[in-house]
């Protein structure tokens, strides 16, 4: 939470976003565990050699990933909204235990050395747009809606690119591509000045920014898309119970033919 | 219904001549037929025209041939003609296991092995009262095979005594009205299915009529539970034959949805999945808004089969592509369901193909679904706001009768405190008395059980965990604490 301030734009705001920042780059994920899990889609040797790099073993993956959700989500949730580690694995339609999932987060626990709590990219986001906002006038709280805002990095955060960059990067080029909807040229001028302002403040480099800017773009083009593709089926497991199976079979199979009777013979 | 009885004896009549009439209580009876009717039509149940391979992936199917016109119903036996294994004139070449043709040709037909038929009454020398009766047994005797192809001269009085039977029944059928009755029903849909096979394309108008008027108001029948599979078979072969009458048979089978949550629910489902499997896409579209809202009603029904079943049809390869077709006017109508019960229902294979269901929806169109969520939430929080409101207005509504100077006479203090009675009248303080003696009584007990004890753990069955029960249970006060003062009774 940003506290509010009346004046023009205060130390305190520059202090934090320092802190943020450095906090940012102890979490960075390293390069080579994320080009791996990108590649998990592939099979075969190439992933053993480098889950045993990592020290994992490819059954574990799974269980990897959902105790990392389970750690993200308590960390950020309120006790009321975390799910129950029952659930989550019946969700994710996982076969090992709660009693598993417990010793691998105590694992990944260590690993981590017990620290979780990195800036994410919502929260710069949020920091990053009432710091904006508080630039303009009270008035423009209709301009760069949040909600909206937070939808689209949603989006952005199920495509796998955006996981190997910095959240602050993101979280400033969703900005400056929802800026660009601004078309009020008396709003334009400041939120630009505004998130320029930002831009140096992160050490951020033009390049990269507009890089990211068209990344951005391209997602949210593809989010937006109206086509509706047809889902795989077959992935999913489908337990039933044994008296709903064994009503399944078509009605063709539960009675006794006749002998056909042509209309044409009558 | 009666009305709807004469209808169908009249439908029987209109579009057949007596003669088909004759031919379909034979056809009943399996009897062999001279050479001008020819082979038979054998049909499966016909998904060639879409790409339906693996539609059936999840339907258990039964392995190895089926000897014979017996046995593999479900539920009772009423329907089919007794069973008839021991001897045939020919062996059927359509018996493969590959093919699986239960539809026997007319000149192949196994012989019943009991053949002794005894002469009935004659259906008018008997009561209206017992007519029924006969008229069922007499339709029983005519289901016993003889061969009259290989070997006509044998049981030669057993056949003079069907023959004479079939004429009677035929007889009485012409002139008769409200004469098939509803235990009749399951031996007339079961002749339906090889008339109707028969039809010829393009469909009759009378036909269509007979669809219509007499097999969808059957659905509506309490006894569908005997012959349903027949008639769901004969529905949708006639769409097979005639696609465009499909948006009336879905519109009736709405219609006619039972109302309470109930088994037949699951009947009902199962029929609507075969027809959607036959479906064509420009059909399916004229129906599909109706259709889901039920679906919707099904998914969140608290007879859990029901649910599972509605979800089940989520396995549907071919269902999933008419819907990914149509997502944005389905989801909307699908997803409060389906999002209300993945947080709320207790059962676990439920939530298991709830959560099955929204990530098939998910993969469809992330955005869409983003919006449904959202419009969701959004509803949500109205409905929340709008309980507020109508809450405090009864605060304040209570407030300001406290506030009146009248009050204390009409409100005794004691009566705020305790449980709001059901009855007008107050209970006769005798029986307070013997209540809270029996209650302390009984209080007292427990606790003496409990001490000697150890509380029991459950170990059978898993509880939910749901937190907020968890937190309830850990909140509840003990009875006992509760006795042992004395207010309230």
């Amino acid at each position: 939470m940003i506290d509010t301030v009346t004046g023009p734009v205060a130390q305190p705001f520059a202090a934090q976003l320092k802190a943020l920042i450095d906090l940012e780059g102890r979490y960075q994920p390293k390069l080579s565990g994320l080009r791996f899990i990108e590649s998990a889609q592939d099979n075969g040797l190439r992933m053993t050699s480098r889950l045993r790099e990592l020290e994992i073993q490819p059954k574990h993956l799974p269980c990897v990933g959902l105790c990392c959700f389970y750690i993200a989500v308590k960390s950020t949730e309120e006790e009321k909204n975390v799910p129950l580690a029952n659930d989550l694995i019946r969700i994710s339609q996982n076969r090992f235990t709660v009693s598993d999932m417990m010793r691998m987060e105590k694992i990944i626990m260590e690993k981590l050395y017990w620290k979780v709590k990195a800036p994410t990219a919502l929260r710069f986001l949020r920091v990053f747009h009432s710091h904006v906002l508080e630039q303009l006038d009270a008035e423009s709280m209709k301009i760069l809606s949040l909600e909206r805002l937070e939808a689209q990095l949603k989006a952005c955060h199920c495509s796998f690119v955006f996981s190997k960059i910095k959240p602050s990067l993101l979280a400033l080029a969703l900005l400056c591509f929802e800026a660009h909807d601004e078309h009020d040229p008396e709003y334009l001028d400041k939120i630009s000045e505004a998130l320029s302002n930002l831009q140096q403040q992160l050490n951020i480099k033009d390049g990269d920014l507009v890089c990211m800017r068209e990344l951005v773009g391209k997602c949210l083009a593809e989010y937006a898309t109206t086509k509706c593709c047809r889902p795989n089926v077959q992935r999913l497991r489908w337990t039933i119970s044994g008296r709903t199976a064994r009503q399944l079979k078509h009605s063709y199979y539960k009675i006794t033919h006749l002998p056909t009777i042509p209309e044409s013979a009558c | 219904m009666v009305f709807e009885w004469s209808v169908v004896e009249a439908s029987l009549l209109v579009y057949t001549s007596r003669r088909v009439l004759t031919r379909s209580l034979l056809s009943v009876c399996g009897h062999t037929f001279t050479a001008d009717t020819g082979d038979s039509h054998v049909s499966m149940p016909h998904k060639s025209k879409k790409e339906k391979d693996s539609s059936k992936s999840g339907r258990s199917k039964k392995s190895g041939s089926k000897n014979g016109p017996a046995g593999d119903q479900d539920g009772s036996n009423k329907t089919v003609p007794p069973a008839t294994q021991l001897m045939r004139v020919k062996q059927p070449g359509s018996q493969s296991a590959v093919k699986r043709e239960k539809r026997f040709s007319t000149s192949f037909f196994p012989l019943s092995a009991n053949r002794e038929l005894h002469k009935l009454p004659e259906l008018a020398d008997v009561a209206p009262a017992e007519q029924e009766k006969l008229f069922i047994q007499k339709l029983r005797q005519c289901c016993v095979l003889f061969d009259f192809l290989s070997d006509p001269l044998s049981d030669l009085k057993w056949k003079e005594v069907k023959r004479a039977a079939l004429s009677e029944m035929v007889e009485y059928i012409t002139h008769n009205r409200n004469v098939i009755t509803e235990p009749i029903y399951p031996e007339v849909v079961h002749m339906f299915d090889s008339i109707i096979n028969g039809f010829a394309l393009p469909l009759k108008e009378e036909h269509k009529i007979f669809l219509l008027k007499v097999l969808l108001p059957l659905h509506k029948v309490k006894s569908l539970s005997v012959y349903h599979p027949q008639l769901a078979y004969c529905v949708v072969q006639f769409l097979e034959k005639d696609s465009t009458l499909t948006e009336p048979v879905v519109m009736a089978l709405l219609k006619y949805w039972p109302k309470t949550h109930s088994p037949k629910e699951v009947m009902f489902l199962n029929e609507l999945e075969e027809i959607l499997d036959v479906i064509e896409p420009s059909e399916f579209v004229k129906v599909q808004e109706p259709l889901f809202r039920q679906l919707a009603k099904c998914v969140s029904s608290p007879h859990f089969q029901v649910a599972e079943r509605a979800l089940y049809y989520w396995n549907n390869e071919y269902i999933m592509s008419l819907i990914s077709d149509n997502a944005a006017k389905i989801l909307p109508i699908m997803f409060p369901a389906l999002y209300r019960n993945s947080k709320t229902h207790w059962n676990k294979t439920i939530h298991g193909l709830i959560y099955n269901a929204l990530k098939l929806f998910m993969e469809m169109n992330q955005k869409l679904f983003d919006d449904c969520t959202q419009q969701y939430r959004a509803e949500k929080n109205k409905e929340k706001a709008k309980s507020k409101e109508r809450e405090e207005a009864w605060l304040k509504i209570e407030n300001l009768a406290k506030s009146n100077p009248q009050f204390s006479v009409y409100v005794h203090s004691s009566d705020l405190n305790s449980p709001v009675a059901m009855e007008t009248d107050v209970p006769l303080i005798e029986d307070v008395q013997r209540l809270k003696k029996t209650v302390e009584e009984g209080a007292t007990q427990l606790q003496h059980e409990q001490r000697k004890e150890r509380p029991m753990m459950r170990r059978k069955s898993e509880l939910p965990q749901d937190i907020y029960t968890t937190k309830a249970l850990e909140s509840h006060r003990r009875a006992e604490d509760m006795l042992t003062t004395h207010d309230g009774l």
